[in-house]
């Protein structure tokens, strides 16, 4: 690390063990890795950590002891992120009816039934792969491979939690689209994870 | 009212994130019963729910020493 780097850091006060300044960089990095993924930009990202280690910093005192230092600072930054998706979602909500059924058209014959080649296989102890870091890696990377608001409309219900109410009011979308939406996010993932991951070379890999 | 595999799917994916009528919940049931893949698709949706709500812990993010 580098002085500066120090400088910068070494003034905070934290409760110990977080006044390591080496634990903090290292959580640094992994809020910006994680609001990278989320926000997909930069500028957004770098600004949503520096609000979340501000708003960290301000209210040190409500942080309990028993409680992760990376867990707190990162539910906070789960929030600043919300905020930044809705904010953005109301300015370019227009953009959202796009819709691409060509995934349905894949996955499904025209009769309705599944395809024989299609993803709704057995994933056996899908479970066992949490503890694999190749796996999460496979599953973002499969997240941002769906179309941009396909994904954000994915994220803002199943890592932000969002109900799915909240979510047509935020982006002014109907409740019909919006189950259209996440339809097309679930299956594109289920997709994308039984061929990168659950049929392909990752499992080999697993311990 | 009978189901196709992708009224079906669509059913599993929307009762993540609302109730769905008592006729649709019927008809699911009786789909999934005799069908293995919408099975398959029902744990994979359910899957995707706790995976996306692990990818916000700490532990996944990085190393967690």
């Amino acid at each position: 690390m580098s002085e500066i780097d120090l400088k910068i850091i070494t003034p905070v006060r934290f409760p110990p063990p977080a006044s390591e300044p080496d634990e903090i960089a290292s959580i640094r990095k992994d809020m910006l890795r994680f609001a990278m993924s989320q926000l997909r930009n930069a500028d957004e990202a770098e600004d949503a950590v520096q609000e979340a280690l501000a708003a960290a910093f301000a209210n040190v005192g409500s942080f309990k002891k028993e409680s992760k230092l990376k867990t707190w600072v990162f539910s906070i930054l789960s929030n600043k992120i919300k905020d930044i998706i809705k904010k953005r979602s109301r300015l370019k909500h227009a953009q959202i009816d796009e819709v691409v059924d060509e995934l349905q058209d894949d996955l499904f014959e025209d009769s309705g039934d599944w395809c024989e080649a299609s993803s709704a296989s057995h994933w056996d102890t899908p479970e066992r792969s949490f503890s694999n870091q190749q796996f999460w890696t496979i599953f973002e990377a499969c997240l941002n491979r769906l179309p941009e608001n396909t994904s954000r409309v994915f994220m803002m219900r199943e890592i932000l939690g969002l109900e799915k109410d909240e979510i047509c009011d935020e982006l002014g979308i109907s409740g019909n689209n919006c189950s259209q939406i996440l339809f097309r996010a679930r299956l594109g993932l289920s997709v994308c994870l039984d061929e990168k991951w659950f049929k392909g070379e990752g499992k080999l890999i697993e311990p | 009212m009978s189901l196709d595999c992708k009224d079906a799917a669509l059913l599993i994916s929307m009762r993540m994130d609302q109730k769905i009528s008592m006729l649709q919940q019927i008809s699911l049931r009786w789909h999934l019963m005799r069908c293995e893949k919408c099975r398959n698709f029902d744990k994979q949706v359910m899957f995707l729910r706790r995976s996306s709500q692990r990818l916000t812990k700490p532990d996944v993010l990085g190393d967690d020493r």
